[in-house]
């Protein structure tokens, strides 16, 4: 159950984490 | 002595007793902020100093000559014999250029492995920036002597051109001479005071040297640029070459900070990789295992800056020839679209060379260590990788060719030169064997730990989440909007393509960092590892010295027939681009006379510790 947790958490945080940016640097131009 | 007496003296100022760590602390703090001044104050003088001429020139009390730039006639150049000034030329200022990226790289890395050796308490750091200082040392005065040749030669070769230089830059050449007065005074008290200013606040007193040598060869660099880049695009002149600027205004051309920054990363990984090659040669030729130990790790440590400062190249490179299309869209597709294109596809060959070499090495450096069978999988994925990519970086797009050669390739378009031949596809490659390579790294440094903090699970997992969701958004970017948008798109992606890259570097170090919390270590061998993984450390400053000749012919002909871009006309015998198999000798001649340079500089580098046995024994 905890590695299900881990890694659910951790994709989720790096594709909000490169989400934003993508985001951020469009919009920065 | 005052050393011995500074405690009563600052708590006597301090009006009440300090303790000696309070002292040397607070010494510490005062040698740092005095270092930083001096720095402030080079970089300071010379702005205050044109900034009062900007001045002289707006009130109208200007010294400068208000004079077009003269048109040049055969009257202008000499030769010598039948010696074509541009090859005299050509090949004088590329070593001048090499041994200079040589020596001002050093001094960089070196005081920070020594600020590195100071908070670790670790002697076997300080040795080894004094031993690569050495290198360097014998260097320097070659550097001064192609210096010295390549001016004379100028002012023989191009008189009139020099003359022009000269009206532009005026003063500013002394203040480059005197610099070097400093250089070579703050190099030589640094490097000769290694033993005397070893412990306690004295060894801070020889790193703020080390910090202000930087600053003055930093500032050489960024001074020499500015002829470089006023060439390519002037600034501060009409259009007639008169000067209607300050100094101020003629060095901060558009090209200028873009040269400065690609200039002075690139000499970080180029220094790395030729001192990597000296310890590769003393590691081969060790007589004792210690010996090779030693040298086996500071090949690594060589091999380790030369790696790190090359993973944010590309991108400087990249800014740099978007500053060049966003001056000169003209002068952009000359050298990536026009005539010197098939260079930029020599270039992806070398930097192809490079990575492979790179990673080649760590590959083999993993043997060193018991602990690396945990990863030894990865490798033939990271070398999948980063073969398919290099293969796309060097499809070639839009070739001129001969009528023989377009029936040879059946045509002059090949179908798959049309999606795999333009920047979106390199982008993507590029990123991916940057990425490849950084996870190399990551594995060989992992590869001596056991690794105990509690989090190793979701730790390693949000690692892997980050490569997998940085290489998909590489990918996304690339594709989505290099072929399905506008320029406008295409370029803007780049950026987030890049940051996604440094995603994956940052957040890799800063995770190892705390996962090593605590972590056991394994041992390591060094001088284990076999010789073909020390071969790598050789290729590595070849195909360096190699890339630097070839791109920096690439930004001096782009200038095509001109001396100054849009201002003076090249009108000599060698005004024309010349065949890019006579370009490549020229280039493979510097290289060659660089690498035979280098090997006499550590041939010498060694001698000193070289004693003839006494015959009567």
């Amino acid at each position: 159950m905890k590695v299900i947790k881990n890694w659910l958490l951790s994709f989720v945080i790096a594709f909000a984490v490169f989400y934003l940016m993508d985001h951020a640097m469009m919009s920065m131009q | 002595m005052l050393h011995n007496r500074l405690p009563q003296i600052v708590s006597k100022m301090a009006g009440y007793p300090l303790s000696n760590n309070q002292v040397v602390t607070l010494s510490q703090t005062v040698l740092t902020l005095l270092a930083l001044l001096l720095m402030m104050s080079l970089v300071l003088t010379p702005d205050i100093a044109w900034s009062s001429s900007d001045m002289a020139n707006i009130t109208g009390t200007a010294t400068l000559e208000h004079q077009a730039a003269p048109v040049l006639g055969a009257k202008d150049y000499r030769q010598i014999g039948s010696i074509s000034s541009r090859s005299f030329v050509w090949v004088i200022a590329q070593l001048h250029l090499f041994l200079a990226a040589f020596v001002l790289a050093v001094p960089l890395f070196v005081t920070v492995i020594e600020w590195i050796g100071v908070n670790t308490g670790d002697q076997r750091y300080d040795d080894m920036a004094h031993e690569f200082m050495k290198v360097s040392m014998t260097a320097y005065s070659l550097t001064a002597l192609f210096g010295g040749t390549l001016a004379f030669s100028l002012f023989l070769l191009y008189p009139t051109f020099m003359a022009y230089m000269m009206t532009v830059f005026g003063n500013q050449v002394l203040v480059y001479a005197l610099l070097f007065f400093m250089e070579s005074g703050v190099l030589y008290v640094y490097y000769y005071s290694w033993y005397a200013l070893r412990y306690g606040n004295k060894k801070y007193v020889h790193l703020s040297l080390g910090v202000l040598l930087n600053g003055v060869g930093t500032t050489l660099l960024f001074v020499a640029n500015a002829w470089a880049t006023f060439m390519m695009a002037p600034s501060g002149v009409d259009d007639t070459g008169a000067v209607t600027g300050g100094i101020w205004d003629i060095m901060r051309g558009p090209l200028w900070n873009p040269l400065n920054l690609h200039r002075f990363v690139a000499n970080i990984a180029f220094g790395g990789a030729v001192v990597g090659a000296y310890a590769g040669y003393k590691m081969l030729s060790a007589q004792t295992m210690a010996q090779r130990a030693h040298y086996d790790w500071m090949g690594y440590t060589a091999n380790f800056i030369a790696v790190l400062a090359f993973l944010p190249l590309p991108f400087a490179g990249y800014y740099l020839m978007a500053e060049i299309y966003a001056y000169s869209q003209q002068m952009g597709i000359t050298a990536m679209g026009g005539i010197l294109a098939w260079l930029f596809i020599v270039q992806a060959v070398l930097i192809g060379t490079i990575l492979l070499s790179a990673n080649y090495y760590l590959w083999n450096g993993m043997a060193r260590c018991e602990g690396a069978k945990r990863y030894m999988g990865l490798i033939k994925y990271i070398a999948v990788t980063l073969i398919v990519s290099f293969l796309i970086w060097v499809t070639p797009h839009t070739l001129i060719l001969s009528a023989k050669e377009i029936a040879t390739l059946g045509g002059s378009h090949h179908p798959w030169l049309g999606p795999f031949g333009i920047m979106p596809a390199k982008n993507i490659a590029v990123n991916l064997m940057l990425i490849g390579t950084f996870l190399s790294f990551q594995l060989y440094r992992r590869a001596d730990k056991v690794i105990t903090v509690p989090w190793a699970g979701f730790g390693n997992a949000l690692m892997v989440a980050i490569y997998l969701v940085a290489i998909a958004n590489v990918i996304f970017l690339g594709v989505y909007y290099g072929y399905f948008t506008n320029t406008v798109y295409k370029v803007g992606s780049s950026v987030a393509q890049v940051v996604s890259t440094l995603i994956v570097i940052v957040s890799g170090v800063v995770i190892d960092t705390m996962m090593f919390k605590g972590a056991k270590t394994l041992p390591v061998k060094w001088g284990h590892i076999s010789n073909r993984g020390v071969y790598a450390l050789f290729a590595l400053p070849i195909a360096f010295t190699w890339l630097m000749a070839l791109m920096g012919y690439v930004r001096s002909s782009v200038r095509t027939h001109w001396h100054v871009y849009t201002i003076m006309k090249d009108n000599s015998v060698d005004n024309f681009i010349p065949s890019i198999g006579h370009a490549g000798n020229m280039m493979t001649i510097a290289t060659i006379s660089f690498l035979l340079l280098v090997l006499f500089i550590f041939w010498v580098a060694s001698l000193g510790d070289t004693k003839q046995a006494h015959p009567n024994k």
